[in-house]
């Protein structure tokens, strides 16, 4: 846990790092980076000898490459959404959510992967070696597939708006002190929705999840049920992408802020009720309506509110300040 | 963990939880107002 909450306490610092390289360098170089250092703190971790082997210092180089994962993490939503978003803009600007909606259909198809290596080593190595050694393996493919985003990222082409920033010059010298002090009020803001929606995330995929198994669901049970969740979650983004396009972003942020108060309750009794039907069809209604619909448009809604020279810092830091606090203060209360 | 002690009222907590948490997104919303660049550019 204390591990978690350091890499979810990192995030603000590295949307502030991250915001202010992806404003002054540009946001291809700045992806190619934070990837490079996501890849390096994943082998960090998976490679890091165990407490038997070096004792305390084995916590301190995960705590370290931890903190690096947060760090790079807080950099990747606000400049992968403003490259995005920036893009769909110059090419097609009635499609920017549909554009932007690419940041969650990675993140579950990413889910979804890891979801199947865990149920491949689950069944090459059964026992206690997915928890001794299993893990370290699923690390390494994920660092690994990091490396191939790298090189994937730098045949990307930099935004046409920034480019019209350098050329302009425009550019700002420190675009994330320039972005809180001017717009701090729509920092807060929007860092409060991102909080609300985060903890709707948390809600489902760490306390839920984890309460079906103290309840006595079957660990693979409880697997299954979230993959198919996720697998339904990749079809509902792409309908409220089309749909955030078509009918605007705040509708569907409030209809998922609404339906995660209604749902909440009827969603954990459907959990106590011990009846894996009624927990499967409460968690995927639960998870679609109060994250996945909201979460399709957050991205485009929030790099919408900030001007270019400062689009990736105002993006990352309202919404990993947030999805930081919102995931640190759920998962403390809630574990 | 919360709900070890009493895995059956952990529902209430959780619940809760969820309700409390929504609150300042629905208030920020409503706040934020009509702020977008919508041409994206400057």
């Amino acid at each position: 846990m204390g591990l978690f909450v350091a890499g979810q306490a990192t995030r603000p610092v590295g949307a502030f790092l991250w915001g202010h390289l992806g404003d002054r360098i540009g946001r291809r170089n700045t992806l190619i980076y934070e990837l490079i250092v996501m890849s390096s703190a994943m082998l960090g971790i998976a490679l890091t000898p165990g407490y038997s082997d070096i004792g305390p210092i084995s916590i301190y180089l995960l705590l370290l490459f931890r903190l690096f994962q947060g760090l790079s993490m807080g950099g990747e939503y606000g400049t992968a959404a403003s490259w995005l978003v920036e893009y769909a803009a110059t090419l097609e600007p009635k499609r920017r959510v549909l554009y932007g909606s690419w940041i969650p259909m990675a993140i579950y198809i990413g889910q979804i992967s890891a979801v199947l290596g865990l149920i491949g080593v689950s069944i090459a190595f059964p026992g206690k070696f997915l928890f001794t050694y299993g893990w370290r393996i699923l690390y390494i493919i994920g660092a690994f597939a990091a490396i191939v985003g790298i090189f994937i990222r730098v045949r990307l082409l930099e935004s046409l708006l920034f480019i019209e920033i350098i050329e302009k010059k425009a550019l700002e010298n420190f675009p994330s002190i320039r972005v809180i002090k001017s717009q701090w009020r729509i920092i807060l803001l929007l860092g409060l929705i991102s909080f609300s929606l985060v903890s709707f995330y948390y809600t489902s995929q760490s306390f839920a999840l984890a309460y079906m198994k103290v309840l006595g669901f079957n660990y693979m049970v409880v697997i299954e049920i979230n993959a198919l969740a996720l697998a339904i979650a990749m079809l509902i983004n792409y309908i409220a992408a089309l749909l955030g396009d078509r009918k605007g972003r705040k509708p569907l942020i409030i209809f998922g802020l609404v339906s995660g108060i209604i749902l909440t309750y009827p969603y954990i009794l459907s959990i106590v009720s011990l009846n894996v039907i009624f927990a499967t069809i409460f968690h995927i209604i639960y998870y679609a309506t109060a994250w996945v619909i909201p979460y399709a448009v957050l991205q485009t809604y929030i790099a919408e509110h900030f001007s270019t020279n400062v689009r990736v810092s105002g993006t990352n830091i309202a919404y990993q300040s947030g999805n930081s606090a919102g995931g640190s203060l759920a998962s403390l209360l809630g574990t | 963990m919360a709900f070890v002690g009493d895995p059956k009222l952990a529902w209430l907590y959780i619940g809760a939880l969820g309700v409390g948490l929504a609150i300042p997104g629905l208030l920020a919303i409503f706040l934020l107002g009509d702020t977008m660049n919508k041409s994206m550019r400057g």
